[in-house]
């Protein structure tokens, strides 16, 4: 099933996602039975879906928008988006699947409506991958770096430094290292063939590694700054 | 044995464990070869590992009902009818 119309398409589907008999996504959809109720118009039914998928509708938009505002107004679209059209969802994918190409459309929209920025971030959005990605910090880390600091800490790192990175490699490393969505999962819901969601991801988890680089090498070297490969 | 760039270009597959046995051992002797890499590699997955523990970019508090009252407020559901709303 597509993405509600009126709302713009997200990229080509992916390339090598092979076809899945409708039947046997249905079986496999844990979703389908929250869906089938929410298709009559059960509210109940749907606030378990909105519960059950909220923290990764908002993930994507906050990764495709970079801004807690905007993320939290994409979400309530999505879903009332969703509800809205929940009756042209035939199962053809997993539902969560169809809410995040929902929510990705939303993201879009919000990009298009900044004015100020839209040429930066539709042209970065729609941009192919550069040229691989060159590692610079080649210091060990600590052992156990995560014992650097306290839970509230890392959570104030990782969130700054994963706000820093561009969109397209924000809301990949979002949705497979967050979320933890597996591969073909990852790439169906956002709309990319595999091997684009592979290299888009390596790339935004090599760069995440640069920037929390500082924070957690070993403090007692001063070799192996120079860059490598 | 393979070069830097080979490493770098199936890293991503080596963290995800997406390769096969005999690339997988040519990886590893790579790394145990090469410090540089081996750096990398190490803190790439810690970097993987952390992001994945953190528990960042939680919910706003009472998400949902929002969402819901937003859902009645815009009138009774629309569910099977396919047409847009708004």
């Amino acid at each position: 099933m597509e993405p509600p119309k009126g709302t713009p398409p997200v990229d080509s589907p992916p390339l090598d996602a092979a076809p899945v008999p409708v039947e046997a996504v249905l079986r496999k959809d844990p979703d389908a039975p929250d869906v089938a109720r929410a298709q009559t118009g059960d509210l109940e039914a749907f606030e378990a879906l909105v519960k059950r998928h909220g923290r990764r509708v908002y993930r994507v938009l906050l990764g495709m928008t970079g801004n807690e505002a905007d993320a939290e107004d994409g979400m309530q679209n999505t879903f009332v988006k969703a509800y809205q059209h929940i009756g042209e969802f035939h199962g053809d994918s997993k539902f969560s699947s169809w809410l995040t190409r929902i929510a990705m459309n939303e993201g879009l929209e919000i990009l298009r409506r900044r004015r100020s920025k839209v040429q930066q971030s539709l042209v970065e959005w729609d941009a192919e991958d550069e040229e691989r990605f060159r590692p610079r910090s080649i210091r060990p880390w600590e052992e156990d770096p995560e014992r650097l600091y306290s839970r509230a800490e890392m959570r104030e790192i990782v969130e700054k430094e994963i706000m820093k990175l561009p969109a397209k490699y924000r809301v990949v490393v979002m949705l497979r290292d967050l979320e933890q969505l597996d591969t073909q999962e990852a790439a169906a819901a956002l709309g990319l063939n595999v091997a684009t969601l592979k290299t888009r991801l390596l790339r935004g988890r090599l760069m995440l590694r640069e920037a929390l680089a500082p924070y957690f090498r070993q403090k007692s070297r001063r070799d192996g700054e120079a860059g490598h490969a | 044995m393979l070069s830097c760039k080979d490493l770098l270009e199936e890293l991503g597959n080596y963290l995800d464990d997406e390769v096969g046995v005999d690339l997988r051992r040519e990886l590893e002797e790579h790394l145990a070869e090469c410090r540089p890499c081996k750096v990398v590699a190490d803190s790439a997955r810690q970097t993987v590992k952390i992001v994945t523990g953190c528990r960042s970019f939680e919910l706003p508090s009472k998400f949902s009902a929002k969402i819901m009252a937003k859902i009645r407020a815009a009138g009774p559901g629309r569910a099977g009818s396919g047409e847009e709303e708004s």
